[in-house]
């Protein structure tokens, strides 16, 4: 009898528990939230911008020791260890770069996880609940500055590359965006970004305590760049390029808090004590000194053995070699080169390192702690583009007096009076060459002499560029090996494996 | 796996590629160069008759041209040498580069077996167990350090059948001691660093004597008296330079088998015993 009324009981709850609310039993596991729902406050999306910080900063990706994929594939600095392991890096600066090179793949896919990073938070930012609508925007226009500034080197180094904007969450997803996308839709996306970036409420230049985010100076600069690049790549709307480069670099240009260039003394720019004060510098990476996780340690490896001037570090070998191909290209009682460059006597050593970058200080110490911060844009890159813009729309006063400006910051004379040189005048007959010559003394060993490169010459200009070179001033490196393939990087090689058709490889290689 | 899925994984030191997972294949192959040879002192009259043809800038030779010496490698920034080893051009067009990276071997065994033998002879008993793998092949990941001739750490003791120069060539197959030679530039597999893996392995041999008249002396308080001595994994047969050829799926990542990441080798052990019934 009992058991029988036991029986009904549980069976009629048992109904009730099924024809209930259908998603009393749905839970989410709080352990692992899926991607898509992780943003909620605006914590979340500041610490998710920070993370685009992160990558940009990575040593494969734009921090200050990424000079292997750009500075190193130039004529400015390069290696000399061609041995064992040393042979994979060494290929960057030999121009004889194999698709499987593992240092490029490493780069291609810390500039992904970049771009993954800033598509995340620009897909998911709705979700979250931020009631300023100011910094919403903010977020939003850092994010895709970030963005456009990896897009530009990915289209720069490899021409066409996949074209991703949204965050992927499905291989189907994946499988259907990758292909190369078209050096013109790139650049579009770039633009797209970068002119919507403008459009919010991020100052002109950051404070100090805000050094290290971008501000709209760099966003003008940056555009400015972009427009600049495709007019000299891009044979359709060249004008209408031009004249965009110049709006927006002049836009640049009008931001900044200082008068002349000359107010600001060479060494000033990339004195650590100055660093966040500097009125020339435009956006930058913060490192920390003294910190041994985000220290830079660009002074002392940059460093020879038995110098000082770099770095309290005890340093062994050569230091970063520089070649004597540079050296000779920096006119007499120019400061910038006593500034850049010495020459290293040590046995060890024997050849010339770079001392742009020092921080002698205790804070930084014996261990090369130092706080240098690395500088990806500043006004003398600005200005010379400035001069290279208004060199291509044929304003020929504005752009020596552009050129004029940085050269008197130099204490060298003006263009004018170098007319009257012989010397100058057969090696820079141009003024594009002037230009040329001004960019690579100014700006040595910061990431802007590869792409300079590949801005004033097309791929069968520069193997002529490049050949003429004596290889007794370039070092090791074989500059016989030179030829159109090296515009472009390969697509690395399981990523071309992986779609022969899709992510079809570059040409030569 | 549907279409263009082939994943090439690297699965030792450093980067470098080491196994490919393609359609048609096993998962987890070797993927590398095959070695054909080493240069001699002959060849570099060729190589130099060679070196007129090659262009540096775009790495390859005229359409149509005859390579008189040995293919170069394009991965070596330093120049062939008597005594560096050369690869197979599989597509023969006079240089060795990715294109001609082949499946070189496979970590896959064609069969492993085991069988136990046990025999009795009057008082004594022997059982004896083995087991074995025929067919596989396996990279050792520490011959990165041990093996490539650097100069950089200790190396096997093989080493000293090195090519030293002309009149002393070594076995043939080492190449010459350098730290420019190329294979120890970290970009590439190829056949020198695939090691037979086959192996035969005694896991245990028990060897019995049963006292014969023990119950007699014992007048019964004793039915049996053995003693036995064993031995757990007395010898291994094998050409493998490393500790152990029984390498596992180098902890688990699925799709690069066969790398040896200098397991642990296993411990010989022996016991003794007796066994007595009452």
């Amino acid at each position: 009898m009992k058991i029988n009324y036991i029986y009904s009981f549980v069976l009629l709850s048992l109904l009730t528990l099924f024809s209930s609310c259908s998603d009393f039993l749905n839970e989410e596991d709080p352990n692992s939230t899926a991607s898509g729902n992780y943003l909620k406050t605006e914590n979340d999306v500041s610490k998710a911008l920070a993370g685009v910080y992160l990558a940009i900063r990575h040593n494969d990706c734009l921090g200050e020791s990424s000079t292997l994929y750009t500075e190193e594939r130039s004529d400015n600095t390069g290696r000399n260890d061609n041995q064992s392991n040393a042979g994979e890096p060494f290929q960057f600066n030999d121009f004889s770069l194999l698709p499987s090179n593992s240092y490029l793949k490493k780069h291609y896919v810390a500039l992904y996880d970049a771009v993954s990073r800033a598509n995340y938070l620009l897909t998911y930012i709705d979700q979250a609940k931020i009631e300023n609508a100011d910094n919403k925007k903010k977020y939003i226009a850092e994010a895709k500055f970030l963005r456009a500034l990896v897009y530009f080197q990915l289209v720069r180094k490899w021409g066409d590359v996949p074209l991703a904007t949204t965050y992927f969450e499905t291989y189907q997803d994946v499988k259907k965006n990758t292909y190369r996308e078209k050096q013109e839709l790139v650049y579009a996306q770039i633009i797209a970004d970068l002119t919507d970036a403008l459009d919010s409420k991020l100052p002109n230049i950051q404070n100090e305590a805000g050094k290290g985010h971008t501000s709209k100076a760099a966003i003008n600069g940056l555009l400015g760049q972009v427009y600049l690049t495709m007019a000299t790549r891009f044979e359709s709307n060249k004008q209408e390029n031009l004249q965009n480069a110049n709006k927006y670099l002049s836009d640049c240009y009008t931001m900044r808090t200082f008068g002349l260039l000359k107010e600001i003394p060479y060494g000033d720019v990339f004195d650590v004590k100055k660093k966040s004060t500097c009125p020339e510098i435009i956006f930058q990476i913060v490192y920390k000194q003294g910190d041994k996780d985000y220290s830079s340690s660009i002074a002392a490896n940059s460093q020879a053995e038995g110098e000082t001037i770099n770095s309290q570090k005890k340093t062994k070998g050569g230091g970063t070699f520089v070649k004597p191909d540079l050296v000779k290209e920096y006119e007499e009682a120019d400061v910038r080169k006593s500034f850049s460059v010495k020459y290293a006597d040590n046995a060890n050593a024997k050849s010339w390192f770079i001392t742009k970058f020092r921080d002698t200080s205790d804070a930084a110490g014996t261990l090369g702690h130092g706080g240098n911060d690395w500088i990806l844009m500043r006004y003398a890159d600005v200005i010379l583009m400035l001069a290279e813009v208004n060199m291509y729309l044929g304003n020929e006063a504005q752009a020596t007096s552009y050129l004029n400006e940085v050269r008197e910051r130099a204490g060298i004379p003006t263009y004018q009076e170098m007319q009257n040189d012989a010397l100058y005048k057969s090696k820079y007959p141009t003024l594009k060459l002037a230009i040329l010559h001004e960019r690579r003394v100014e700006l040595a060993f910061e990431n802007q002499r590869w792409f300079d490169l590949l801005r004033f010459f097309n791929s069968d200009e520069l193997v002529q560029y490049f050949r003429a070179k004596s290889q007794d001033d370039y070092g090791v490196s074989s500059l016989a090996n030179f030829g159109k393939k090296d515009y472009y990087y390969p697509i690395p090689f399981d990523e071309w494996k992986l779609d022969p058709e899709k992510m079809w490889q570059n040409e030569g290689y | 796996m549907g279409g263009a899925s082939t994943i090439i994984t690297n699965g030792a030191e450093r980067s470098y590629k080491t196994h490919i997972t393609m359609e048609g294949q096993p998962i987890g192959m070797f993927y590398g160069f095959k070695v054909k040879g080493m240069v001699t002192e002959a060849d570099m009259a060729n190589i130099a008759k060679d070196d007129k043809f090659y262009n540096a800038a775009t790495q390859s030779f005229p359409e149509g041209y005859k390579l008189q010496g040995p293919a170069r490698s394009t991965a070596s920034t330093t120049k062939l040498a008597p005594g560096d080893l050369y690869f197979e051009d599989t597509n023969n067009d006079g240089v060795v580069n990715d294109e001609d990276k082949a499946i070189i071997g496979s970590p896959h065994p064609d069969f492993t077996f085991g069988f136990m033998l046990s025999a009795r002879y009057k008082t004594w008993d022997i059982r004896t167990a083995f087991n074995g793998s025929v067919g596989n092949e396996i990279l050792d990941g520490q011959d990165y350090y041990i093996f490539n001739m650097e100069g950089s750490g200790n190396q096997y003791s093989v080493v000293n059948d090195r090519y030293r120069n002309a009149q002393n060539p070594g076995n043939g197959e080492i190449y010459r001691a350098a730290r420019g030679s190329t294979q120890s530039n970290s970009t590439r597999l190829s056949t020198f660093y695939l090691q037979d893996g086959s192996y035969l392995r005694c896991t245990n041999i028990t060897v019995g004597y049963a006292f014969p008249s023990i119950a007699k002396i014992t007048r019964n308080n004793i039915a049996n008296l053995r003693l036995y001595a064993s031995a757990n994994n007395l010898f291994t047969i094998t050409n493998y330079l490393g500790y152990n050829p029984d390498v596992d799926y180098n902890n688990g990542a699925n799709l690069t088998p066969g790398v040896d990441y200098g397991k642990y080798p296993l411990a010989k052990s022996y016991n003794f015993g007796v066994q007595v019934t009452f």
